[in-house]
């Protein structure tokens, strides 16, 4: 590119990303006239870019440090790293062999997870026992294990030769493929039968040779290394940092302890995939809301509709779809009981009898009734302070603050709001509860500092203030503390609302958003007991001038329940409060003056 | 290793400011070697659970090099975080040559360990793709390109960005946002 090619490009754009999106094609038709590529390239760049250079940096940052590479030819024990076979979120596997016995070949997992304790250290030990006598043909042996520079735990399993599951199999018709589910299926039973559950059973973690044997890898790893004594919140984060969602129970997605009926699960959502090619959810992302809201309460869809041709479709729709679905029942209890039961399902479709289960009810489906576990609250709550937790509030990341709206807003309603009630009769999570709301605190904070002129995001923003201030303001009163920073989020909602502005001009959406946040604060002020009887009048006043904002209220009304003037009753300012009451009550609307808050009106107020 | 005292590599800014030029390619000298050794020690996984920030490192290496006083004027920093930013970037593009011709080397099909979204996987070559846009951004217009580099490889906002490039922070929005605009379209293969 020539520098006056540049200039001519640079000029273009900076002139155009002023304008309306509407005009800019027409700007551009004007001032590119005959030059195609000039007006193509500006187009491109005026497109909002999906693609973020911040990410693209931090992830070539991560690949630094996750270099799998990095370990080939280490030695680890006996054994050295010959080369790399595969990567995922678990950690790498290597194919490696033993010193002086080249002809065995093993399959070494380097587990993205470091021991914080000697009891963890010594748990993995006992774990690896156990998992060492599990002995089954269709299961990858774990063979021997160990610790590198006694901080990162390896795992030796079985060198498994053969392809995944869905891969390799997709020739098959479907009674072959449910003959080769059914062998899966006994070794899941031979393992459930050792007490050893899998809680990672999926379509990749499911090998066939080339003679069609299938082998599971990995079972008891997920327990293995998910269990390392840490606290509740601890433990879950190794979770959500582990599991597949798309293929992970309702129950093990809340966070409740995972066990024979949680792999059913799994195996079916296996079975959905093997049968119809699909997988039996669709998540956009693997934010722990959404996985919560499909896993947890979305409706499961059936395979047949999910078959890519109608000859598939007809096949699967009645007894396939049932036998999936049926193990796929949102509660533990309505699943078959265990591997051999699904088992024996199948065979009775694959000898024509009828099923003994019944088609499964949209009831079951949609499983609206969420069993409130508490632990599994309190381990949602702890994923969605890693959620917002890990985001570093920076420069770099407002320019992704646009993009995190719906994140914002995800944040303040579902997140914090749901689950910080029914965290807080727990014993022991208050530091739970403290530290997500100073996570949320921090966040907004870091958006509210780089919200420029955004109307839209200020908006949310002063919303997502106010429920973190009814947050604060719920559990304050034991805490004093709380009730300051409680104080300080309305102030911060009110500071944000005068930053749109908010007057008798502005729409009547708005209008009532921003009176709730005053009457969020002035409630705020008389549950703290407020005694400083002037601070209280200024208060009151402004409530009134809310109630300006609150046509749909009518005025006789607030002399009832309003917390103005229950306050202004409190402080002994009975007739403070029947001369502002009757004047509100005499004035027309129209006459009363509505009054424009800024910051410095609020501090004074 | 021995141990940089935080003083000396505000001493040696100094004294470049002062003509002293071979001061700067001591402090590039010691930025470089601080910053390897804060990317090895993730390597080296002494830091399990952490993922590499760039400019997370490059505001360590500063803390590290020049300590946390009030005795560190804002050109010293600005300074500093320029020449890290570099370096930074740098380093990246080394590993990711690196890391594309292991790749290459290896020639075995990868089983997929788990089914996570594709953009959890580390993209080296699109950092390299990166490099060489700035490289062209940098033939036409070093500013941007070094508003670019300060923005994304050092973590500066805005305003320091202006202070460092020496023009007013309108300036550099501009900058920001048509440079931005311009290595999307560029990375994404919409243009040459």
């Amino acid at each position: 590119m020539t520098p006056q090619r540049w200039q001519q490009l640079e000029a273009l754009f900076d002139a155009a990303a002023e304008l309306a999106p509407a005009e800019r094609e027409r700007f551009l038709d004007e001032r590119c006239r005959g030059d195609e590529e000039l007006r193509r390239e500006l187009t491109a760049m005026l497109q909002d870019q999906s693609d973020d250079i911040a990410e693209l940096v931090e992830h070539a940052a991560a690949a630094v440090v996750e270099d799998p590479g990095a370990w080939s030819g280490k030695r680890f024990g006996p054994y050295r790293l010959v080369r790399l076979i595969g990567q995922g979120g678990m950690g790498a596997v290597y194919e490696g062999a033993r010193e002086g016995d080249f002809q065995r070949r093993v399959a070494i997992k380097l587990v993205k997870f470091t021991f914080d304790s000697d009891f963890a250290r010594r748990r993995f030990q006992q774990e690896r026992q156990i998992l060492a006598r599990l002995d089954h043909p269709h299961i990858a042996r774990l063979l021997d294990g160990g610790n590198y520079q006694d901080r990162l735990p390896y795992l030796v399993m079985e060198f498994v030769e053969g392809k995944p599951l869905v891969a390799a199999a997709s020739s098959l018709d479907i009674p072959a493929k449910l003959r080769l589910f059914q062998k899966i299926l006994s070794a899941v039973a031979h393992a459930h039968s050792q007490l050893i559950v899998h809680r990672d059973l999926k379509p990749a973690n499911i090998l066939v040779s080339d003679t069609g044997e299938p082998k599971l890898l990995d079972f008891g790893i997920a327990r293995l290394i998910e269990e390392d004594g840490g606290g509740a919140g601890a433990r879950t984060m190794t979770v959500g940092a582990m599991m597949t969602p798309e293929y992970a129970s309702p129950e093990q997605v809340r966070g409740e302890p995972a066990g024979v009926a949680s792999d059913v699960y799994s195996l079916g959502a296996t079975l959905f995939e093997f049968l119809c090619g699909a997988r039996p959810h669709e998540l956009e992302t693997h934010s722990p809301a959404e996985v919560y809201r499909v896993i947890c309460e979305g409706e499961l869809r059936a395979p047949s509709t999910c078959a890519a041709d109608r000859q598939l479709q007809r096949e699967l729709r009645g007894d396939l779809d049932t036998l999936v679905l049926h193990a796929m029942a949102k509660e533990p209890a309505a699943r078959y009981v265990s591997a051999e039961a699904f088992s024996a399902e199948i065979q009775r479709y694959l000898d024509g009898r009828p099923l003994t289960v019944r088609p499964i009810s949209s009831v079951k489906r949609t499983w609206k009734f969420v069993k409130r576990n508490r632990w599994a609250v309190a381990a949602i709550v702890a994923l969605a302070a890693s959620l917002i937790g890990g985001i570093t509030v920076s420069t770099i990341e407002a320019r992704r603050a646009e993009r995190r709206f719906a994140q914002v807003r995800e944040l303040a309603n579902t997140f914090l709001f749901q689950f910080y009630d029914q965290v807080k009769p727990l014993p022991g999570s208050t530091a739970v509860r403290a530290s997500i709301v100073e996570t949320a605190q921090k966040y907004l904070d870091g958006l509210a500092n780089d919200a420029g002129n955004d109307k839209g995001l200020i908006l949310e923003l002063a919303q997502a203030y106010q429920r973190l201030g009814d947050v604060q303001n719920r559990s304050g009163a034991a805490n004093l503390g709380e009730v300051e920073e409680a104080r300080r989020s309305y102030h911060r909602a009110l500071d944000l609302y005068a930053r749109l502005p908010v007057n008798r001009e502005s729409p009547p959406d708005l209008r009532r958003k921003y009176a709730a946040a005053l009457y969020s604060l002035v409630s705020l002020e008389y549950n703290a007991n407020h005694q400083d009887v002037a601070d209280c009048e200024r208060l009151v006043s402004a409530a009134w001038r809310m109630s300006v904002y609150r046509k749909d209220i009518p005025p006789r009304r607030w002399l009832g329940w309003s917390p103005p003037c229950a306050l202004l009753s409190h402080c002994g300012r009975r007739g403070t409060m029947i001369q502002l009451c009757s004047t509100r009550l005499t004035s027309p609307s129209s006459t009363w003056r509505t009054p424009e808050f800024s910051q410095g009106t609020w501090t004074a107020l | 290793m021995e141990e940089q005292h935080p003083a000396s590599v505000t001493m040696l800014l100094q004294d470049w400011r002062r003509g002293n030029s071979s001061a700067l390619e001591e402090v590039a000298r010691i930025v470089d070697r601080e910053l390897r050794r804060l990317a090895a020690s993730y390597l080296r996984r002494e830091r399990p659970g952490h993922t590499l920030q760039p400019t997370a490192l490059v505001n360590e290496a500063f803390l590290r090099l020049m300590g946390q006083g009030d005795h560190i004027d804002w050109e010293s920093r600005s300074q500093f975080i320029g020449i890290a930013a570099r370096h930074m970037r740098q380093i990246l593009v080394d590993h990711a040559r690196r890391h594309n011709a292991g790749k290459r080397g290896a020639g075995e099909t990868m089983i997929p360990i788990d089914d996570a979204p594709a953009s959890a996987h580390p993209r080296s070559a699109d950092l390299m793709a990166l490099d060489e846009a700035l490289q062209k951004l940098a033939a036409v217009d070093p500013r941007k390109a070094q508003a670019m580099e300060l923005k994304y490889f050092g973590g500066l906002e805005m305003a320091e960005i202006a202070k460092v490039l020496n023009v007013s922070i309108k300036t550099v929005e501009k900058d920001v946002r048509m440079a931005g605009a311009w290595l999307r379209v560029a990375l994404s293969g919409q243009s040459q």
